[in-house]
């Protein structure tokens, strides 16, 4: 099972993923993907650590699509990652 | 209009540098998410999918041109150029920055606005009749009251940790335009045989996961033992309410439990126990708010023949035909701005359009406008010769949809997009309804039917009360859509029926063609409603349409 962490960063209310250099990145593409439990936990215990800078982080299953950027596999954490569907705005302004 | 006084505002301005202090406490790490939730949702500031969210409380609904020029503004300055009005009357900006909620709710306080009581577990902004003030058949305008209960439950100290979120809403008329059998508690204003005017009161209604009608605690209850009666039924639901379990927290649950003549019995016992020691409200403060509510002068307004202007345009004719309502002044009518253009997000308005709004309540409807619980805008008062001249600027800025009523007239929370309570998309449904609807050209053919959709079981989309209801649900990861038909949200109080298992989003327009096309097929005249046809054909046909081809597959 393939995961990654993402939050809610505190003061703009955007959501935010756990990249390999422990960062808080924007988008999904730039996160950290967790090939095992333990290494996904370990993130996930991080995480709850600075509790002041961030809301309700969880890990989200995701699959590598070819060119191996990680695509959420619920359509929740889909809308998350790319932004509502009825107006181009959030994330999808920046990467479309 | 009615004008809040010093106090409110002092209240409302205590209240910002409250907030704000709490929100510096949370940056700064002094408070846990935890601790600081329930400040922020007692501020209507939610944690959403992408952004923090605000929901700014417009009571009963009332706006003066000002006020919604100030709601412009916020959602230039603060968001992107917009806002979703909702189900309660109240309007929501979707992306909205934690420090910048202090500067938006400083700009609301100026034109006497704010977010209290719009969230948590207390006495939410109480709704009222979108028509309140405008229409022949009301018995006094509800907003009088609605206003009175505003004064009182601001802030109540008893009552700002209740069991569950706790909803009031009145109608002023016995045709019930504000869903009021679907609240925890609903006003009605009736005479008795002495012609005296009171409330018959209904508690325990409500939507979401138990949907239930209000049950009637009293046919009359007289005015002066209106603030009584209310403490007395949220005392006991205070008490007794379920704080274990959130899903049996609301209550129509301790209704159920006690059973409607026990639950009548406590709330009696202990207005009997306070009613001797009841202070009435201040004479001058009735007589205050009544004055606030006073309606403007319509003598001003002179006769004129609004249908001599229908050989203009047909299309004005038609926008009048579904987006008028009578008035009680024969030189005036009732004018409802849809904000469903088809293909449009119902609920939503521009800082353009809400400006556009503004102007036209202040240049020819004495500065006055109403949020309906259908997420659309109301001119209540608009003499007739300035119709047409307010049909084309509203057809300029794009909210001349002729829709009222109709199919693409459809409710939908904001659904997945943006809710985090959600299981499936709502938006984009109704977008997608409204615009097949839109090429069939058959809405006006079809007639009234309301199609309303919710998001998750929460229904804040009112799914159970439309005539055709819509529910979304995440089927082992796939948005699934249930079906329910002949809920009734007005004075028939029903709830829909689902049809059976639900739809994948692909075959749901298909889905609701085919109910569409059953009715059209099957109904004996055009005069007979799409629910006036459920209710004399039952489900049946319906049901077999629907999943004939899965039953022979099966």
């Amino acid at each position: 099972m393939q995961q990654v962490l993402t939050a809610s960063h505190l003061i703009s209310g955007e959501v935010i993923y756990l990249s390999s250099d422990k960062k808080w990145v924007d988008h999904l593409a730039k996160a950290v993907v967790f090939d095992n439990q333990e290494e996904a936990e370990n993130a996930r215990t991080y995480a709850d650590s600075l509790a002041d800078e961030l809301v309700d982080a969880h890990l989200i299953d995701v699959v590598l699509a070819s060119d191996s950027a990680p695509k959420p596999k619920s359509y929740r954490e889909q809308i998350r990652a790319s932004g509502p569907t009825n107006y181009f705005h959030g994330k999808q302004e920046d990467t479309g | 209009m009615y004008r809040y006084n010093e106090f409110d505002k002092n209240f409302v301005l205590s209240r910002v540098r409250e907030f704000k202090e709490q929100i510096q406490r949370r940056i700064d790490g002094v408070l846990t998410e935890n601790e600081f939730k329930p400040f922020r949702l007692q501020n209507g500031l939610y944690l959403q999918l992408h952004a923090y969210m605000l929901r700014v409380a417009i009571p009963y609904g009332t706006l003066s041109g000002n006020q919604m020029r100030q709601l412009a503004l916020v959602a230039e300055k603060y968001d992107r150029g917009y806002g979703h009005f909702t189900t309660r009357q109240n309007i929501q900006y979707n992306w909205i920055n934690l420090p910048d909620v202090v500067d938006v709710l400083t700009d609301l306080a100026e034109v006497e606005m704010h977010a209290i009581q719009t969230s948590g577990n207390c006495i939410r902004n109480i709704t009222a009749d979108h028509f309140a003030g405008a229409v022949a058949d009301e018995i006094e305008d509800p907003r009088l009251t609605a206003e009175l209960l505003r004064q009182w439950s601001s802030g109540h100290p008893e009552y700002a940790f209740l069991p569950r979120k706790f909803k009031i809403a009145v109608s002023g008329s016995p045709h019930d335009r504000a869903v009021i059998a679907f609240n925890d508690i609903g006003l009605c204003l009736v005479r008795n045989d002495e012609e005296e005017i009171g409330y018959k009161i209904y508690i325990g209604g409500g939507l979401g996961r138990t949907p239930r009608i209000g049950r009637v605690l009293t046919e009359f209850v007289p005015k002066t033992h209106l603030l009584g009666f209310i403490d007395s039924i949220l005392h006991v639901y205070n008490r007794l309410g379920r704080r274990d379990n959130i899903y049996k927290a609301r209550i129509k649950i301790l209704v159920d439990e006690l059973g409607l003549d026990e639950a009548r019995r406590q709330i009696y016992e202990h207005f009997e126990s306070i009613k001797d020691s009841l202070a009435s409200p201040p004479a001058d403060l009735m007589t205050a708010i009544s004055d606030g509510f006073a309606p403007p002068d319509f003598s001003a307004a002179e006769a004129y023949d609004l249908e001599s202007d229908f050989s203009l345009s047909t299309t004005f004719k038609n926008w009048a035909e579904t987006n008028l309502t009578s008035h009680r002044n024969p030189n005036h009518v009732i004018v409802s701005v849809s904000l469903k253009k088809p293909g449009a997000t119902p609920g939503d308005a521009s800082s353009d359009q809400m400006r556009i709004l503004a102007d036209l309540a202040e240049k020819y409807a004495y500065n006055e406008l109403h949020v309906s619980h259908e997420q659309n805008i109301i001119l209540p008062h608009v003499p007739k010769q300035h119709v047409l001249t307010i049909y084309n600027i509203l057809n300029d800025a794009d909210l001349a949809a002729a829709n009222i009523g109709l199919v693409s007239d459809i409710i939908a929370c904001p659904g997945m997009d943006y809710c985090s309570l959600a299981t499936a998309r709502s938006i984009p449904i109704a977008k997608q309804i409204a615009v097949r609807i839109d090429e069939l050209k058959t809405e006006r053919d079809i007639g009234p039917l309301k199609i309303k959709i919710s998001g998750c079981i929460n229904a804040c989309g009112h799914h159970h009360v439309g005539h055709i209801g819509i529910l979304g649900l995440d089927r082992a990861g796939v948005e699934n859509y249930q079906i329910t038909l002949g809920g009734d949200g007005t004075e028939v109080a029903q709830l829909g029926e689902r049809t059976g298992p639900g739809f994948p989003a692909d075959k749901l327009i298909p889905a609701i063609e085919t109910i569409i096309g059953v009715y059209l097929t099957n109904r004996q005249q055009r005069e007979e409603t799409f629910l006036d046809y459920y209710r004399r054909a039952g489900m049946g046909p319906f049901k077999e349409a629907l999943y004939q081809n899965t039953a022979r597959a099966a």
